[in-house]
């Protein structure tokens, strides 16, 4: 093979195979995926997100949270991430749909946030972990995202609002067809 | 090496073998993007829904600026004219305000009331 | 190391004919590289002192980090390896470039492009997707400078006298057309129309295994073969052989994706086929191992390899690429894989590959280019010895320690990593990466003139 053309071509066939193969396919598997109710008649789910949350995740992007925090749950057999309380079920495709960048990350410094939401109390207690820093935790804190009255008392900033509505509405807590397959 | 050279065409070898890679790659992209784009059916039930709310949207609005500048009858009976028209005709005769109250007290707007008080008991 | 000294005193036709896009490419690609250590050594600093830096939006550990990434791959490695596959293919199809302005203008517009990509992501415009994360204006005007910068090579491959092809070229061509078409088609599919749902994961993973083995990996594989060959002066092993392990790797490498998204919530099939390809990567990695080390291995010519500046660096490169390969296969089984999955374990991996293999061979390749391409020396051996050691220190201690705690995070449900190895390992790279620019640009700034030129 000592055309050109010919190696540009082979290497087009290798790369049109894979982009055929996985990503064609995955979209007829996946393109179509639908909200769906968790039994018959019931709501739909994934719930729509708030429009709060939809600006909260692009303070997420911004400041690059997705480097240290996944969104994803593996299945029992594969890692301890039920074990270790993140959700009581694994995520599953259906849970992504509504959103515009799916965050799945690919590295833990902190905690998977897939489910945070159902696991915090109170927007307080969000504030609380961004606003100070947790002993023993790298996770530095977001002293800009507040601002200090001449009380003394902190006041979130626009972002810090957005940002916390946006994690509580990170759940899995609901089921889904085929999450009661995954289990 | 000479720069008299007038035959030299527009486009010499070398850029014209790399105009050529371009045209390969272009078509490479090309061909992968629109078999994506074909098996990308945008037409999801949450977007045709989203598109059919938009579009009861602005139908819902277009007919509520209608009442306002247009006249016409309303489904009970009644007229409504544009809100300019009644401003100039208030304006040029105010003893008309006096009377529209007293049909608005009269038979016809306490009908409603007995329903509305059921309604909420 | 002397022998890196042996350089012709005179600049070939050749090498003039490219001297000035292929100064152009080293000279940002060694301003990036140093940029992305200052930048790794603030990332590392920030895993050891977390409130480091922290009262600025400008400066969260997501933003420096998506930076110092975005600045090591496309400023630092994808300018070096233009220069690379640009002398390297020239040298080899003996090619004389004509409109040098091109590649010129091509990798101005590339690293003006980056800049202000980078501006964003430090004014905090970012995407989710790693090496995608600068806004979406960006990428197109990356492709169509490299498009520009760094498609001479086929050119060159093209307009080549005689019918002679070596595998070097193979790689440099496979590399170049990979490059556009991934680029632009995960924008396509994760920015501009948007694929719905967790698919964008698996977009985003084969763009990125494409970008790093191919692009990144076939490259620097080109100039293994090239230097290897070259430097031992002896013909490759098993050459025969080169021929399928090209085309195994580029057909396998693309389908590898998936197998870095295991567990993740996309069809189990895919996540199987990602796990097969994988293994199938042995073929390759076999064949690349038999020619590079079945070349040098004979004859004593590792011990050889270790006394020439080049071959040192190079050698590093190839074993690490065999190492990491290795490793991604062994890594993709689906039980050591949940073990090792999102922990330190799979940076080092990266690492691996990106640095180990693919920087060490380019430093590799430009102590053999800069002197041709200058008619300059090296200006200080001392450099050359401090880069080395300095560079394969730090990039040792990254690799071991990242292995080590990732491994040692299984089965925790704590996040404790111990930042201090990693932070002098950053610090020694830092260290190396000064002394490699500063020799370098002595070269670039030297006169061409024989009376200039310090004697050794």
């Amino acid at each position: 093979m000592k055309n050109l053309n010919l190696i540009l071509a082979g290497v087009f066939f290798t790369l049109a195979a894979s982009f055929g193969g996985l990503l064609l396919s995955g979209q007829v598997q996946l393109g179509q995926l639908n909200r769906a109710p968790a039994e018959e008649g019931g709501p739909l789910f994934p719930p729509k997100e708030p429009g709060l949350a939809i600006q909260g995740r692009q303070v997420y992007l911004s400041l690059g949270c997705v480097t240290c925090h996944t969104q994803q749950v593996r299945p029992a057999g594969q890692g301890n991430d039920i074990a270790r309380g993140w959700a009581q079920r694994p995520s599953v495709a259906r849970d992504y749909i509504l959103q515009s960048q799916v965050l799945l990350g690919n590295r833990r410094l902190g905690p998977d946030l897939v489910n945070y939401g159902a696991r915090v109390k109170s927007d307080d207690e969000v504030h609380a972990h961004l606003r100070t820093s947790m002993p023993g935790s790298v996770m530095p804190a977001y002293g800009f995202l507040y601002t200090q009255s001449k009380d003394g008392s902190f006041r979130p900033t626009e972002d810090a609002v957005a940002l916390v509505a946006y994690l509580k509405s990170l759940k899995i807590d609901y089921s889904s067809p085929e999450a009661k397959q995954k289990q | 090496m000479s720069d008299s050279n007038n035959s030299r065409p527009v486009v010499s070898g070398q850029v014209a073998s790399w105009l050529g890679v371009i045209a390969f790659v272009a078509v490479a992209i090309a061909v992968i993007a629109y078999a994506y784009l074909a098996f990308r059916t945008t037409d999801g039930v949450d977007a045709n829904r989203r598109i059919a709310e938009k579009a009861l949207r602005a139908d819902l609005e277009s007919k509520a600026k209608g009442k306002l500048t247009d006249s016409g009858r309303n489904a009970d009976g009644t007229y409504h004219i544009p809100l300019d028209t009644a401003v100039a005709l208030i304006a040029a005769k105010p003893e008309i305000l006096a009377q529209l109250r007293q049909s608005n007290e009269g038979p016809g707007a306490t009908a409603p009331a007995p329903v509305f008080t059921n309604g909420t008991k | 190391m002397s022998q890196a000294y042996s350089s012709r005193g005179s600049v070939s036709r050749i090498d003039a004919s490219i001297s000035v896009p292929v100064r152009l490419f080293i000279f940002s690609s060694l301003v990036w590289l140093l940029v992305a250590s200052v930048l790794g050594v603030i990332v590392a600093l920030k895993l050891q002192v977390p409130s480091f830096m922290g009262e600025c939006p400008w400066f969260t550990y997501g933003r420096i980090e998506t930076l110092q990434r975005n600045a090591f791959i496309y400023g630092w490695a994808s300018n070096a390896l233009f220069a690379l596959n640009l002398w390297i293919m020239s040298s080899l199809a003996r090619f004389e470039l004509k409109s040098s302005w091109l590649p010129v203008l091509g990798g101005a517009v590339w690293n003006l492009t980056l800049t202000y990509g980078l501006v964003q992501v430090l004014l905090g415009q970012l995407n989710g997707f790693a090496l995608l994360e600068m806004p979406k204006e960006v990428a197109p005007a990356l492709v169509v400078a490299f498009v520009f910068a760094a498609l001479w090579p086929a050119v060159a491959f093209a307009r080549r006298p005689t019918g002679n092809v070596f595998v070097s070229q193979w790689y440099i061509i496979g590399a170049t057309f990979v490059f556009p078409v991934i680029t632009v088609v995960a924008q396509l599919m994760l920015l501009w129309c948007p694929t719905l749902g967790v698919m964008q994961a698996l977009v985003h993973s084969w763009f990125y295994q494409n970008l790093i083995l191919l692009w990144l990996g076939g490259s620097a594989l080109s100039a293994v073969y090239y230097f290897i060959a070259k430097e031992s002066g002896r013909t490759i092993s098993a050459y025969y052989l080169a021929t399928v392990g090209f085309w195994t790797y580029f057909l396998f490498a693309s389908w590898t994706g998936p197998a870095t998204l295991l567990g993740s919530p996309i069809p189990v099939w895919v996540q199987s086929v990602g796990v097969i390809a994988s293994l199938m990567m042995l073929v390759p990695i076999v064949i690349t191992a038999v020619n590079f080390f079945g070349t040098l291995a004979p004859r004593n010519g590792i011990a050889q390899s270790w006394n020439n500046t080049t071959l040192r660096f190079v050698l590093v490169g190839a074993v690490s690429f065999t190492l990491a390969a290795l490793l991604n296969v062994v890594s993709s089984t689906r039980s050591l894989n949940a073990l090792v999955r999102f922990t330190e374990f799979a940076q080092a991996q990266e690492h691996l590959t990106v640095y180990s293999f693919v920087s060490m061979v380019i430093f590799g390749a430009a102590y053999y280019i800069l002197p041709r391409l200058t008619g300059a020396f090296w200006p200080s051996a001392k450099l050359v010895y401090l880069h080395f050691w300095s560079c394969a220190a730090g990039s040792l201690l990254l690799v071991v320690t990242g292995l080590t705690q990732g491994w040692a995070a299984h089965g925790r449900t704590d996040f404790a990593v111990s930042a201090a190895p990693g932070l002098l390992a950053a610090v020694l790279l830092l260290v190396g990466h000064f002394a490699f620019a500063l020799n370098a640009l002595g070269m670039l700034t030297a006169e061409n003139a024989p009376s200039n030129r310090r004697a050794y």
